[in-house]
C-alpha cells in the first residue's frame, strides 16, 4: 500500500522546482500509472521536451534519442529532442535490467516548495474478490476459440487448464454457443485480461475483436493449424499444429 | 433494382463483393472496376477471410506482388486461382505460401518438388495433398526438420516410414509409430520400443491392432494404458481393473471410455479425482445408475456433465433445472430434448448463461423467444438471433439491434424476409450490408 | 454546465506496410483509420453524467484532425450530443502532443466546459500525454486513468476513482473545472442506434482552423516536444515458431510455460 498518497499538483511542482535549481539534461521517471498523471505536465510546464513509454535511450553525438514502440508494437520510432536543454522520459519498466555495480551519487537535500494541492486523497479500496472466476484478474490462461469444434471437446481444455493451474477463457463463438460461461469471454465484448502475464491461445484466429482483450499480455503463445492466423503476430512463441494434438502430449507433461 | 444495378450505383464496395460471384463474367468486369480501384482496396480484398472464391481469382492476376501474395495466403482461395499465381512470375514467397496451401492441387505441389528454398520444401513435406512420389523425392535430401515433417504426412507410405524410422530421432520414431501405413513389422518394432512415448504414439495410431492396444493396456507407463484406454474401439470394453489404476491419467481415460462395465463406472463414481467423475458424468455410455449418483456430485462441474449427457433421463434433467449453480441449469437449458415446461422456467430467470441457452435452444417455443429477444444485455439477444429455428416474429425487435455484430449476424438468419434483407443493405455497417447481400445472393428468389 | 470531450481518429497499420518516403512514418496507403477505443469511455462517461442531470448538461466531442476525422465525432453524436467541433490545419499533420494540447487549450477557452474528458490515451502512437498536457496548458486540475467518476452539475468538485497498479483504487477528490483521462472499463460503452446514426449525420460540426484559434503553425511547431527522427520494423515483430513433431513441441512449449511461470 502507497504510503503517502499521489498528489500531481505537488509532484509537478517538485520536480519544477528541482529542474529549476539543477538544470538537468534528462529526467526520467518510470512508465507508471503516477506519472501518467503528472510526467506531460511537468514537460508542458517546463517547456521541456518529452518522450513517453520509452524502451531504448541513447546518444548519436550530442543527441539524447529515445526509442519508442508506435501501432500496436508493429514499429518502433525515434524520436530526439532539438533545443530541449532537459528532456522528460518515461521509461517502460521491465526493458532497462538493472547494473550490478552500485553507483556512489551525492545525495543532497532540496527544500521542496510549499503547493497547495488541487486533489485530495480520500481512500484506498482493495479490488472485489468475487465468487466467480474472474479472468480479468487471472495470471495465467489458456483461451479455446472455434478451432475446439463441439461442445464435447471443451472439456479436455478445461482439463488441461486445469492441469497446468491455467484459468480457462475464450473467444466469443464459444460462449455465444453456451459452451462456456459469457463470463469467460476475452475480447472487445467480453472481458479484458489485465493482470495475465501468460495466455495461451488454442484454436483462435486473432480476430481484432478478440486481440483487443489481450494483446497487450507480455507472453503470448499461440497454437492454431493456420501458419497464416493473425494471433501469430502477437505472439512470443507460436506452434503451428493441431491444438488435439498439442494439448493431449502438453497434458502428459502436466500431470 | 436488381443487386447488380444497387451496387454499382451506390458505389458499396461491400455490396459489390457479395454480388460478384453471381453475375455474368462480364458483368464482373463492372464491379471490378469500383472493387479494384485502389491497390490499397485490392490488398485488403486478397487478404479477406470473407472475399468470394471469384475475386481471389480475379485477384491472383493481378500485378501487384503484395496482392498476390495475399490471394496465395488466403485460406479461400480456390485451386485455379493458385494454379494461375503458380504459373506466373512467382517469388519464393509466393510459391511456399501456395505449397503450404490446402486447396492446391497435387499437380501443382509436385511440380515444385525439385526446388531448393527450405520453406517451400518444408511446406510441400507437410500439405496433406503432396502426392507420394513427390514426399519420396524429397525423402533424401531431407533434413531432420524435414523428416519430423514428411512422418506425418497422411500421404507417407510405409517403405518411406520405414526409411525415416531408421534414420530418425526419438521424435521421428514417434511420429511414425502413429502413422496409419506404418505396417505391421514397424508397429511391432514400436510395441518393443524402450521409450514411453513411441508406445503411447503406437496406441494412438488408428491402425493399431487389437491385440497390441490390449498388450498395451498392460503397459508399465502410465501414460500408455491411459491411451491405449482412450483407443479403444467404442464397443471394446475396457478392462474393470483400470478403474482402480493408481493413476489418474488412467482413470480418468476409463471413465470416457463408451463401454465401460457397469461396476467400473460406479466405482469411479466415487473417485476423489474430479475429473475423473467429470468425465464419466459426460459419457454416454455410463449407467443411467451412475448418472443418478453424479447428478448430486459436490462439484458443479460433474453435475453439467451430467445435464450435457446425451443419456440423460427426462426426469433428472427436471432435478438438475433446479440445481443452485446457474451454469449447471444453463446445461439443461441448452438441451433440445428439455420438457417444455423446464425452458419456460428456465426463460424466466435472470442468470445470462441460462436465458441465453433457452434462447438459442431450437425446441424454445416462439412465445419465450419473443420475449428473450427483447433482454437489455446484447448477448442474450444475440443467442436468439443465433437461433436457427427462431421464427420472424422473433426477430423483429432485433431488426434494429444497437449492436451491430447482433445485425450482421442477424443478416445470416434463414427466417429473415427479402424485405428485411433488402433494408439491411443500407445499414450503416458494411459487414451487415455485406453479409444481407451475400444472404440475398445465395437465396433462390420467390416467384 | 458543459464536458468536452476531445477524440481522436486514430490511424491502424496494415501487414506488410511500407513506410513513407522520408522514412517517418507509415505510408499513408498503408493506414487505416478508426475511432480510439479510449474515447468510448470517455464519451458514455459524459454522456451519463449528462443524462442523469436532466438537460443541464451539454456534451460537446471535439476532434483535432483532417476531414475524414469527422466520422469520429458523428460517431459520438449519433449516441447523443448536439453539435461537435473539428480543428485542423496542414500545419496539423505531424503534431506532437504539446502542441495538440495547446489547440485544445484554445478550444477550451472559447467553450468554457467545466469539466473535460479525455481518453487515458490513443492505441496508434500510445503517448498518454494530450490530457495531462491540456491540463497544464490551461493550469486547471487533473486526474488520470480514471476508473469511476461522481459529480453531478454545480459540484465544485468531482469525486474520482484512480486505477493503480495491481488493482488498487484510490478514491480522490479534484477541484472543478478540471481535465480528466478515462480509462478502459470505467463503464460499457453504448452502440448508437439507426436512428441515432442517421440523425447525427444532420447534426452541426464547427470547423475550426489554426488562424479561428490565435494560432501559428510556427508557434506550435516551436513548442513541439519531440521530432521524429524514423520509424523501422523492430526485429522481433513475429512469434518464434517452435518446430519439430508435436511431441516435441509440447516438450517444448512445457518447458516454455514452467519457465515463465517460474520467472513471473
Ligand atoms: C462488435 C464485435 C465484437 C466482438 N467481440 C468479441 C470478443 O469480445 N471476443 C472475441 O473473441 N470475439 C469477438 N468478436 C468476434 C470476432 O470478430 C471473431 O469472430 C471471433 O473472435 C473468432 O473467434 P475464433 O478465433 O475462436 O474463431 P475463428 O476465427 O473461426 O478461428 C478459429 C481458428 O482455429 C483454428 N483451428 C481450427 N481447428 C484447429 C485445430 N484442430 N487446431 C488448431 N487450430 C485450429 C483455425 O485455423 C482458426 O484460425 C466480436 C465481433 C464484433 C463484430
Amino acid at each position: 500500500m502507497p504510503v503517502a498518497s499521489f498528489q500531481s499538483d505537488v509532484y509537478e511542482a517538485a520536480v519544477l522546482a528541482l529542474a529549476e535549481a539543477r538544470k538537468p539534461a534528462v529526467i526520467l521517471f518510470p512508465h507508471s500509472v503516477d506519472t501518467w498523471g503528472y510526467a506531460p505536465a511537468v514537460a508542458m510546464r517546463g517547456g521541456f521536451g518529452c518522450a513517453t513509454d520509452v524502451i531504448d535511450v541513447k546518444y548519436d553525438g550530442g543527441d539524447l534519442v529515445a526509442v519508442r514502440a508506435v501501432y500496436a508494437e508493429k514499429l518502433h520510432m525515434e524520436v530526439d529532442f532539438p533545443e530541449r536543454e532537459t528532456v522528460v522520459l518515461t521509461v517502460r519498466t521491465n526493458v532497462f535490467k538493472p547494473t550490478e555495480a552500485d553507483g556512489s551519487p551525492a545525495v543532497s537535500e532540496f527544500a521542496a516548495p510549499q503547493t497547495q494541492a488541487r486533489t485530495e486523497h480520500i481512500t484506498y479500496i482493495e479490488p472485489e474478490q468475487t465468487g466467480d472466476v474472474d479472468i480479468s484478474q487471472a495470471e495465467y490462461m489458456l483461451s479455446v476459440g472455434r478451432g475446439v469444434g463441439e461442445e464435447e471437446n471443451v472439456e479436455q481444455f478445461k482439463e488441461l487448464a486445469d492441469s497446468l493451474g491455467f484459468t480457462l477463457g475464450c473467444s466469443r463463438p464459444i460462449a455465444d454457443n453456451g459452451w462456456l460461461p459469457k463470463s469467460r469471454q476475452v475480447g472487445q465484448s467480453g472481458k479484458t485480461v489485465v493482470k495475465c502475464k501468460v495466455y495461451v491461445a488454442m484454436g483462435i484466429s486473432g480476430s481484432v475483436q478478440h486481440m483487443a482483450g489481450m494483446k497487450h499480455v507480455p507472453s503470448i503463445i499461440a497454437i492454431n493449424k493456420d501458419a497464416e492466423a493473425s494471433i501469430f503476430t502477437i505472439a512470443k512463441y507460436g506452434v503451428v499444429g493441431d491444438m488435439f494434438e498439442i494439448a493431449e502430449e502438453l497434458r502428459g507433461h502436466f500431470s | 433494382m436488381s443487386l447488380l444495378t444497387r451496387a454499382l450505383q451506390s458505389g458499396d464496395e461491400y455490396l459489390a463483393a457479395a454480388v460478384h460471384p453471381a453475375v455474368l463474367p462480364t458483368q464482373r468486369q463492372s464491379l471490378e472496376k469500383l472493387l479494384f480501384a485502389t491497390s490499397r482496396g485490392k490488398r485488403q480484398l486478397a487478404a479477406a477471410p470473407y472475399a468470394p472464391a471469384s475475386l481471389l481469382e480475379a485477384l491472383a492476376s493481378d500485378d501487384d506482388p503484395k496482392v498476390r501474395i495475399r490471394v496465395a495466403r488466403n485460406p479461400s482461395t480456390p485451386a485455379r486461382a493458385l494454379g494461375r499465381l503458380a504459373g506466373g512470375d512467382a517469388s519464393t514467397a509466393l510459391l511456399s505460401a501456395i505449397a503450404a496451401h490446402k486447396n492446391a492441387e497435387p499437380a501443382i505441389l509436385a511440380v515444385m518438388q525439385g526446388m531448393e528454398s527450405p520453406d517451400i520444401r518444408a511446406a510441400l513435406c507437410g500439405n496433406p495433398k503432396t502426392p507420394l512420389k513427390t514426399l519420396r523425392a524429397l525423402l533424401p535430401a531431407a533434413t531432420l526438420a524435414e523428416r519430423k515433417i514428411l512422418a506425418g504426412n497422411p500421404n507417407a507410405d510405409a517403405a518411406m516410414l520405414r526409411d525415416l524410422w531408421d534414420s530418425g530421432d526419438i521424435y521421428v520414431r514417434a511420429e511414425v509409430a502413429a502413422h496409419p501405413a506404418a505396417g505391421p513389422g514397424l508397429m511391432d518394432e514400436a510395441k518393443r520400443s524402450l521409450d514411453p512415448l513411441v508406445r503411447r504414439m503406437l496406441a494412438a495410431n488408428p491402425a493399431v491392432t487389437q491385440d497390441t492396444l490390449v498388450a498395451l493396456l498392460s503397459d508399465p507407463e502410465a501414460a500408455v494404458r491411459a491411451a491405449a484406454v482412450r483407443h479403444l474401439a467404442p464397443d471394446d470394453h475396457a478392462p474393470e481393473r483400470l478403474a482402480s489404476d493408481p493413476s489418474s491419467t488412467v482413470r480418468r481415460a476409463e471413465a470416457r471410455h463408451f463401454t465401460l462395465p457397469a461396476s467400473a463406472a460406479a466405482r469411479l463414481a466415487g473417485d476423489r479425482d474430479h475429473w475423473v467423475r467429470r468425465w464419466l458424468a459426460r459419457n454416454p455410455g455410463t449407467p443411467d445408475f451412475v448418472l443418478r449418483r453424479l447428478a448430486s456430485d459436490p462439484e458443479s462441474e460433474v453435475r453439467r456433465g451430467v445435464g450435457r449427457n446425451r443419456s440423460c433421463a427426462v426426469d433428472l434433467l427436471r432435478e438438475l433445472a433446479q440445481d443452485p449453480v446457474p451454469w449447471v441449469r444453463a446445461g439443461v437449458a441448452l438441451r433440445e430434448d428439455a420438457p417444455v415446461d423446464i425452458l419456460h422456467r428456465l426463460g424466466e430467470q435472470s442468470d445470462i448463461d441460462v436465458i441465453s441457452a433457452v434462447g438459442r435452444n431450437a425446441r424454445t417455443p416462439p412465445s419465450i423467444l419473443e420475449r428473450i429477444v427483447r433482454h437489455e444485455n446484447a448477448d442474450v439477444r444475440r443467442a436468439v438471433i443465433l437461433n436457427k429455428r427462431a421464427p420472424r416474429s422473433a426477430l423483429e425487435a432485433v431488426l434494429e439491434d444497437p449492436y451491430p455484430l447482433n445485425r450482421a449476424l442477424l443478416a445470416r438468419h434463414p427466417s429473415l424476409s427479402f424485405a428485411d434483407l433488402e433494408t439491411m443493405l443500407r445499414d450503416p455497417e458494411p459487414q451487415v450490408r455485406f453479409t444481407a447481400a451475400d444472404a440475398l445472393v445465395k437465396r433462390p428468389r420467390p416467384n | 454546465m458543459k464536458i468536452l470531450v476531445p477524440v481522436k481518429q486514430i490511424s491502424v497499420v496494415d501487414e506488410d506496410f511500407e513506410l513513407r518516403a522520408d522514412g517517418k512514418d507509415v505510408d499513408p496507403d498503408y493506414l487505416d483509420t478508426e475511432a480510439n477505443e479510449w474515447d468510448d469511455y470517455s464519451y458514455e462517461a459524459a454522456l451519463e453524467i449528462m443524462e442523469a442531470a436532466d438537460g443541464d448538461v451539454e456534451v460537446v466531442p471535439v476532434t483535432v484532425g483532417p476531414d475524414d476525422a469527422e466520422d469520429v465525432l458523428r460517431r459520438c453524436l449519433a449516441k447523443g450530443g448536439d453539435r461537435g467541433i473539428r480543428v485542423w490545419d496542414d500545419d496539423l499533420v505531424d503534431a506532437t502532443p504539446a502542441a495538440i494540447a495547446k489547440v485544445l487549450a484554445k478550444v477550451v477557452a472559447k467553450e468554457q466546459p467545466d469539466l473535460v474528458f479525455t481518453g487515458t490515451l490513443s492505441s496508434d502512437r500510445s503517448f498518454a500525454q494530450t490530457g495531462v498536457s491540456l491540463a497544464a496548458e490551461l493550469g486547471w486540475p487533473h486526474v488520470a486513468v480514471v476508473t469511476g467518476i461522481d459529480w453531478k452539475p454545480g459540484d465544485p468538485k468531482a469525486t474520482l476513482k484512480r486505477e493503480l497498479e495491481g488493482g488498487l483504487i484510490e478514491e480522490v477528490s479534484v477541484e472543478c473545472p478540471a481535465v480528466l483521462t478515462i480509462q478502459l472499463g470505467i463503464n460499457t460503452p453504448r452502440y448508437a442506434s439507426l436512428r441515432g446514426v442517421k440523425q447525427a449525420k444532420e447534426k452541426p460540426v464547427q470547423e475550426w482552423s489554426l488562424a479561428d484559434l490565435g494560432l501559428t503553425g510556427a508557434e506550435l511547431a516551436a513548442g513541439a516536444s519531440f521530432r521524429v527522427r524514423r520509424m523501422y520494423k523492430p526485429e522481433t515483430g513475429r512469434a518464434e515458431l517452435i518446430e519439430g513433431t508435436t511431441a516435441e513441441q509440447a516438450a517444448r512449449l512445457a518447458a516454455i510455460i514452467n519457465e515463465l511461470r517460474g520467472a513471473a
